[in-house]
């Protein structure tokens, strides 16, 4: 039998384009689902980002403050060490003449005097 | 010129008249014609969002790698100056620890200086004399 319908207008391509619809509607959504949850990533990212960055700069803090407290103790050391080397030059003879003297060692406690008195001076 | 002679053909008739072309509805024939209308004119919409979405999707996968790479990038870096900040917490605790013991080794030393010096050189006599001689026999052993 002649088919008398406009043409495009079959049954079977308003079927067809309704399935197309259909596939096309479940595409878009797909897509837009993706993307938002693409999106719902980044923003956590970001913010994951952006605390890390803090907790990185509290610690380049933190470093910095720590290490000037090693700089202070090394330079309270190194004047600590000057002055000890100052005190042994007194309290080493010092120490000899005690020994010296405990020890019945005259020319010892004689040699530990005339250091004492060279080096424990005001 | 013809002339009449009397002769008239005998009409023929059919035995069945021609049936006419099936034709449907008008108004179905344009109902779906809307409709495939309608339904190009979203299926055209879909695919242009779907499109746009997966265009959009595809650049913020990249964005979303992009931030992924960085936050790794900051976390790694987060724990090396973590570990630098041990290390020298460390160094400062045994740098005071260090200090304390040449202090330590200041005073006993100072302590045994002063009793010398005192002894020496503060013109002392009798009993107190014999007390910096017995300070500094303790405090300079």
């Amino acid at each position: 039998m002649t088919e008398l319908y406009p043409p495009g207008v079959r049954r079977g391509t308003v079927t067809a384009l309704a399935v197309v619809v259909g596939v096309l509607a479940a595409a878009a959504g797909l897509f837009v689902a993706l993307y938002l949850m693409e999106r719902g990533d980044s923003g956590r990212l970001s913010t994951d980002i952006t605390g890390v960055e803090r907790e990185l700069a509290d610690a380049r803090d933190r470093l910095d403050s720590v290490q000037s407290s090693v700089d202070d103790l090394d330079a309270e050391r190194t004047g600590l060490e000057d002055e000890l080397a100052e005190l042994r030059e007194c309290a080493n003879p010092s120490k000899d003449s005690v020994v010296a003297a405990n020890t019945g060692d005259d020319p010892g406690l004689d040699a530990a005097i005339e250091k004492m008195l060279t080096n424990c001076g005001r | 010129m013809i002339q009449h002679t009397g002769y008239r053909p005998t009409p023929v008739v059919l035995p069945y008249a021609p049936a006419p072309p099936y034709s449907p509805p008008i108004a179905p024939r344009r109902a779906r014609r809307a409709t495939a209308i309608v339904l190009g004119v979203i299926a055209a919409a879909l695919l242009i969002t779907a499109g746009v979405f997966a265009g959009l999707f595809t650049l913020a996968s990249g964005d979303r790698d992009t931030l992924a790479g960085q936050l790794d990038e900051r976390r790694t870096e987060l724990g090396g100056v973590t570990d630098q900040v041990v290390a020298t917490e460390e160094a400062r605790d045994t740098a005071a620890e260090r200090n304390t013991g040449l202090e330590t080794t200041r005073s006993e030393l100072s302590a045994c200086v002063d009793v010398v010096q005192r002894y020496l050189w503060d013109g002392l006599v009798g009993a107190e004399r014999q007390a910096a001689l017995d300070q500094l026999f303790t405090l300079c052993q």
